[in-house]
């Protein structure tokens, strides 16, 4: 009685008490949660380790995570559409070099000649690379193209990297090298070419639509989209009704097909991912027969925020890149990689063109609009 | 260790209550004391060092300060220098380590700009948690000491336990030691009651950061991923709104969860927030919102310098000087320095004739706040002097090279569609109601069962993640 006298004084703290004892219990006993004492526990793991995430001092707002680096398990889905937490970068102490993820371009020599990508090992710089907007072709490249006229299937060629160790074995692959935009013989163009193009994306291309200034063009794009709900769910607006992209397709038809998706899928193994990929792109190609679908390589993320997430880093980008590009052709599927336009010394999305690492800002977009012009294709390849 | 976070709630609290109560009544400041500092350490496992140094050669000065004030009574030999000499002794080196940690690299910044080139390297420091707020906090003792307002006791588990309090020290309210000097030299009751009080605090402060600021920040980081050059000014202006609402329910949210904490340890802290957003001039706002920073500055620079004593002039130095300590106390970077300016600014025109017309005039007040508060949050916000300029341009509506908007309406409706019901919620809280309710129901059984239940669900958002670090967090 005298114990129930006294539990009348301060009901509420009892009653957190008993409800957090009862949550551990069951817990506890339905075997979701164990008590285990490593090295490995993140406690131990923050005070001792080097892989302790510490914050910046620079920012007085700063980040101040408890978890180290290693146990950083975020979902995949939906993590990046801006949905996300915090977006100043935690700097890790382990300083380790990205020996570049800058995709090299067209500066290697377009069908047949000898080419000098592969075995360089390093980020491709000097004065034919830009960090900039204006992509250098060389003219052997142009007159090769100009002369021939001629549909020539262009395999994706690959620049080997210093290999780094995927975080999420269960995502993604170890990566060794980066898939380079098909080697053709790009033209410039202006806006109108674009008139009978269609985006087709995730948030990015959301943004594109918002902040390109492309009056003309046609873009199905929504947050969080991803190549599994690509061509069922309704989300492509045509004049009034919102339909799939099935359906959208089927109504209208297109020279110009991009498509940029995999950031909100990044959790998915890369396979099932490419798999996936391939028959979108089939199916398209059945709609569409007188296409050309552009993959676009999925846009990096900083790389502050890459080294803060263990799946929606930029070494499971450049993975799922290496094998979309694997699908192009150089005939009528090809692969452009916009991200030589918007990233910096790091080799990722440049931190002055984003606020949240993920997302470029609004006037921004020009740098990518000035990329897909100045990557238009000859129109023989439309015929 | 952030308030809410699960490490905190489930593993740190409940440990440490449980060795707090167990403790004897009269050794009870050593188990706070050490509790604290290994709170602190989880944080800072090397700069803990630092602040146990700092309190100890504090409370060594402190004592000297006090030897000369009885040898003075004792015997009539005037020690004023030598009082003096140790004061300024501890407040160069309190405040000397503030600015080496906070302040250093911004002024090296503007040295190598104006000397166009890397004249000094920049230090690599990284700035310990709370040493804002326990610098203010010791200077104030050391103060006070001289001041003869406190008698130093010769064991230091006191001051050390006053300055290291787990519930204050990262973020807390700054204490003054009289007000708690009672409640820390004498035997602490465990009273059921105050327990009670503390918990149902707590859980408030808790709903509050978790449920509203760390939900509400959505809308600033949606507004700010497209950033100013790609939205309207109506969208410029909610986003500002929904920052304001974020700042004020994080900072509150923390400060109501420290005075739960106190309140369960049988402390009374003083309150940091009395609805600010019901202000109806910046000079009531700032009497409104942490207060206890507000008085540490009146007390220890404003009043010191001649306050509104000593003529007209010398009331706008000091107003100046204050303002620009305040605006830099939150921040080492320009945008501090601005709002800093801002502020004083606005203080001194309502301090000439608009205070009294909005006094007044109440609705006056209140519209004009409900464009001030965000225009202040939104300066205070933006480090980027250029991205500021924009936003600001923005704001109010002045045209901007290279805008890229094309129908801003649409994405302005958007938000607010999305975030309509949640800043009507904040809106509610912003308002003296919650509290008024809160005194007037929380002994009913019903309320203690919601208590429970956001309790509960302000954990469970906590462990989905997405956990906003709080705001004042590096301070």
């Amino acid at each position: 009685m005298k114990l129930l006298k006294a539990i009348a004084k301060f009901p509420l703290f009892v009653a957190i008490i008993i409800s957090g004892l009862g949550l551990t219990a069951y817990g506890y006993f339905s075997g979701k949660y164990n008590i285990s004492v490593t090295m490995d526990h993140p406690i131990l793991a923050a005070v001792l380790t080097a892989d302790y995430v510490a914050t910046d001092g620079d920012a007085d707002r700063a980040t101040a995570t408890d978890a180290p680096v290693a146990t950083d398990g975020d979902s995949a889905a939906g993590s990046t559409t801006g949905n996300d937490g915090a977006a100043s970068g935690d700097g890790t102490k382990d300083a380790d070099s990205n020996t570049g993820s800058t995709g090299d371009n067209a500066d290697n020599n377009g069908n047949g000649a000898g080419d000098n990508t592969d075995g360089s090992g390093g980020i491709q710089t000097g004065p034919d690379y830009n960090n900039g907007v204006k992509i250098v072709q060389t003219d052997e490249v142009l007159q090769s193209g100009k002369a021939d006229n001629v549909k020539a299937p262009i395999p994706t060629k690959y620049q080997s990297i210093a290999a780094r160790a995927s975080r999420s074995p269960d995502s993604y692959n170890d990566v060794n090298k980066i898939a380079l935009t098909t080697a053709y013989p790009y033209i410039d163009v202006d806006e109108s070419y674009f008139d009978d193009a269609v985006f087709i994306g995730d948030s990015r291309v959301e943004g594109l639509e918002l902040y390109s200034g492309l009056k003309n063009t046609t873009f199905y794009a929504v947050q969080g989209l991803t190549i599994f709900g690509l061509m069922g769910h309704e989300y492509a607006k045509v004049g009034d009704s919102t339909v799939s992209l099935r359906e959208a397709l089927s109504r209208k038809q297109f020279k110009k097909i991009y498509i940029m998706v995999g950031v909100n899928e990044l959790g998915t193994w890369t396979d099932t991912f490419t798999d996936a990929y391939k028959e979108a792109i089939d199916e398209i190609r059945e709609l569409q027969p007188g296409a050309v679908i552009f993959i676009q390589g999925i846009m990096y993320v900083s790389d502050d925020y890459s080294k803060a997430h263990d799946i929606v880093n930029n070494d499971n980008i450049i993975d799922k890149n290496n094998h979309i590009a694997a699908l192009a052709n150089g005939v009528d599927i090809f692969y452009l990689d916009m991200n030589l336009a918007i990233t910096d010394d790091s080799g990722y999305l440049d931190p002055d063109l984003t606020w949240d690492g993920v997302h470029l800002q609004a006037q921004y977009y020009s740098l990518w609009v000035d990329f897909l012009k100045s990557h238009g294709l000859d129109s023989y390849m439309f015929e | 260790m952030v308030f809410s976070s699960m490490e905190f709630l489930f593993r740190f609290l409940p440990i440490f209550l449980v060795a707090y109560f167990l403790t004897k009544k009269a050794y009870r400041n050593i188990t706070l004391l050490i509790g604290s500092l290994i709170f602190y350490a989880y944080g800072e496992p090397v700069y803990v060092l630092l602040m146990i140094g700092s309190i100890l050669v504090n409370h060594f000065i402190a004592r000297r300060i006090q030897r000369f004030h009885s040898i003075e009574k004792a015997s009539g030999i005037d020690c004023s220098f030598e009082r003096k000499a140790w004061l300024v002794t501890a407040l160069v080196l309190d405040f000397g380590l503030l600015f080496l940690f906070k302040y250093v690299n911004f002024f090296i910044g503007v040295a190598n700009n104006i000397a166009g080139r890397q004249l000094i390297k920049e230090v690599a420091l990284t700035l310990p948690l709370g040493i804002s707020f326990y610098t203010f906090q010791i200077t104030s003792y050391i103060i006070d000491v001289y001041r003869k307002k406190i008698v130093v006791l010769k064991s230091s588990i006191c001051f050390a336990t006053y300055v290291c309090m787990f519930p204050q020290l990262i973020a807390g309210p700054i204490i003054n030691y009289p007000e708690i000097k009672p409640e820390m030299q004498g035997i602490r009751k465990a009273n059921l009651k105050q327990i009670e009080w503390g918990v149902t605090e707590f859980i408030v402060g808790l709903a509050y950061k978790v449920l509203l600021a760390n939900k509400i920040a959505s809308l600033w980081n949606d507004v700010q991923m497209a950033g100013a050059y790609g939205i309207n000014t109506a969208t410029a202006w909610l986003g500002s709104w929904g920052y304001s609402m974020q700042i004020l329910f994080d900072f509150m949210g923390y400060s109501l969860m420290a005075m739960g904490l106190g309140a369960i340890m049988g402390f009374r802290f003083p309150v940091n927030f009395k609805d600010p957003y019901c202000a109806v001039s910046m000079t009531d706002f700032w009497r409104r919102w942490h207060i206890t920073l507000g008085r540490w500055f009146r007390e220890y620079v404003y009043i010191p310098m001649g306050g509104n004593r000593k003529g007209f002039v010398r009331m706008v130095w000091a107003m100046f000087v204050v303002w620009v300590l305040t605006g830099l106390w939150h921040g080492a970077d320009w945008n501090f320095l601005i709002w800093g300016l801002f502020l004083f600014a606005v203080l001194f025109v309502e301090k000439l004739f608009l205070g009294k017309v909005l006094d007044k005039v109440k609705i006056l007040g209140h519209l004009y706040m409900l464009f001030m508060i965000p225009l202040s949050w939104t300066i205070f916000n933006i480090s980027k002097l250029d991205q500021l300029k924009v936003y600001l341009k923005r704001m109010f509506g002045m045209h901007i090279d290279g805008s890229v908007v094309i129908d801003g309406m649409a994405r302005f409706k958007d938000l607010l569609g999305t975030y309509w019901w949640l800043l009507l919620i904040c809106v509610v809280c912003c308002t003296p109601l919650p509290y008024k309710l809160i005194c007037r129901f929380y002994r009913n059984y019903i309320c203690k069962i919601i208590l429970l239940v956001l309790f509960w669900y302000s954990v469970y958002q906590i462990a989905l993640g997405g956990n906003n670090p709080f705001l004042y967090f590096r301070f």
